[in-house]
Parts: C-alpha cells; structure tokens; sequence
C-alpha cells in the first residue's frame, strides 16, 4: 500500500495503532539483541562486581577471579548458568510478546478495514 | 511380459474384498496403482456385477503438508486473497516460536530457581541437610513462587497464541464479509 492510498483507506487511530504495531516489532529486535547481549556480558559484569567486593575488603586476598570461582565451582556456576538462562529468557518472551502484540495489531487493522470495505460497498450499492 | 504382470496383478486383486477394491477404485491414486491395475479392477468388478461408482480426481503426486499446520491454517495459507498488513506464515511462525519458548520457560524457570536453593545445591555435592526449619521453609516457600511464576509465564504465553490465533480466524472471516 502506497503513501496516498494508505492517507485514503486508514483512519488517523488505524495509522496510530500501525504506528505502534512498527514500534512493537522494532522492538522486540532490540529486546531480544540486548538480553542476548547482557547474557554474553553475565562473566564480565560478575568478574567487576567481584573485584569491587574485594577492594572494599581490607582482608582481602591476591586471589583472581578464577581463583575465587574454583573454590566455590558448583555454586560459581550455577550462580552464572542461571544468570545467563534467565537473561535469554527474558529476551525470548519480549521478542514473542511485542511480536505478538505488533501481529495483533495489524489484524486488528485489516479487520476493521475489512468490514469498513464492506460497509461502504453496501451503502454504494444502496 | 505385460500378459504375466497383469495376471499377477488380478490375483493380487481378485483375492480382496469388493469393498477394499471399490474404496480403491474410488480413491483413483495413480501414485500407489500403476494405470494396468486399475484397468484390472475395473475388470474384476464388472466380473462381480458391481456397479462402478464414480471415481474422484486421480492423485498423480501426493502433497507434503506440513503436520504441524492445522487444516484451517492450511486454509489460510492457501487463500488467494492475503491480507495487506500482515503475513499469515509470520502469524503462524509466531503461534510455533510461543509454544516453544512456553516450554523453555517452564523448564528455565524450574531449574534456576530449584538450582539456587541450598537444599539442592547440597544434594548435587552430595550431602543431604540436616532437617532444620531456617533451610526447608525457605525451600518450601521457593518451590510454591517457582509453580507460581511457571503459572504466570505458561497461561500469559498460551493465552498470547491463543489471542492471535482468534485474530487471526476474525481477520480471515472479516475477509469472508468484503
């Protein structure tokens, strides 16, 4: 559908509801991008915080981080496993969820449309 | 040669019930029976005095449907007129991606929360706790929020599918009304 077609057939709250439909699909993309990102970035963030506890701590000890990780390794990786599951998590559901609702709208769109077609050929005919 | 086949094929045939042979005859897949063996049914049945019914459209190649797709998806797919502001195989892409990330998420959610908890981190080093109130209710009360957030994610995603499926189902009946 073309720009003069579209100002012809969409009413100005269809044009705001495909407004919103764009935003929600460009969003999800972003979403999904971002938790990807921040579970890849679950070790980084974890290797900083660690190093902030331990320049707080004056008895602290020239352990590195991997170091301090193999003391505890069962409880370091599930600490990071459930970190990174719970980020991609999170990116599946808003990328389906604002997928959905971007979808949703569009059908709901077309639908009124739809029957506004059919309305207006019914009162041509009339 | 072509004498043999065709008699193979009428004692093949000639030892099936009429019913099978006419659910053959009417069925008219050309993919399964050669062209000789119909030619031999026809003949086996007027043998038997039985009526020939009407054959339907010969199947010449069989389709690949998609079993995952139900048959108004099916539907939907092959109609003519689409929609303008949307795509039917994005909708129904969408429908197959929620129900997989609703089972994901039962499971991730399930394994990091039990994960975090002490009685079951000293169960995988293999030590089993010490029966004490301060380690069991707090257990207790993170396997109950587990089946609640399992609850929450898996009605709010299935009720997204299902949301869309109906839209989807008005859109194409609003098409119906044009």
């Amino acid at each position: 559908m073309n720009e003069e077609e579209r100002e012809y057939v969409l009413t100005e709250n269809q044009d705001r509801l495909l407004s919103f439909a764009g935003w929600a699909k460009n969003l999800a993309w972003v979403a999904l991008v971002i938790h990807i990102i921040l579970a890849i970035l679950v070790i980084p963030e974890d290797m900083i915080f660690q190093q902030r506890i331990n320049s707080l701590n004056l008895n602290s000890s020239s352990l590195d981080y991997w170091d301090q990780m193999s003391l505890f390794p069962l409880h370091s990786l599930i600490t990071i496993g459930t970190n990174i599951l719970n980020n991609l998590l999170s990116g599946a559901i808003y990328y389906v969820v604002l997928k959905g609702i971007s979808l949703g709208l569009y059908m709901l769109v077309e639908t009124d449309i739809n029957y506004r077609e059919k309305e207006s050929a019914e009162e041509n005919h009339e | 040669m072509n004498k043999e086949l065709r008699e193979q094929i009428y004692k093949n045939l000639n030892i099936k019930e009429t019913d099978e042979l006419l659910d053959i005859w009417q069925t008219n897949d050309r993919v399964e029976w050669s062209d000789l063996a119909f030619e031999v049914l026809e003949e086996i049945l007027k043998q038997r005095k039985v009526k020939l019914p009407k054959q339907k459209e010969p199947i010449t190649e069989y389709k690949e449907e998609d079993e995952n797709l139900e048959e108004w998806e099916t539907k939907l797919l092959d109609k003519e007129d689409q929609p303008e502001f949307y795509d039917v195989l994005e909708v129904l892409s969408l429908k197959d991606n929620i129900n997989k990330v609703t089972k994901a998420a039962v499971i991730i959610i399930i394994v990091t929360r039990l994960l975090n908890t002490y009685v079951i981190q000293s169960l995988i080093i293999g030590e089993i706790p010490t029966f004490d109130v301060n380690i069991f209710l707090p257990f207790f009360i993170t396997i109950l929020a587990t089946g609640l957030y399992v609850a929450i994610a898996y009605f709010s995603l299935q009720a997204l599918a299902y949301i869309l499926r109906i839209l989807m189902e008005m859109e194409f009946n609003s098409r119906n009304a044009k």
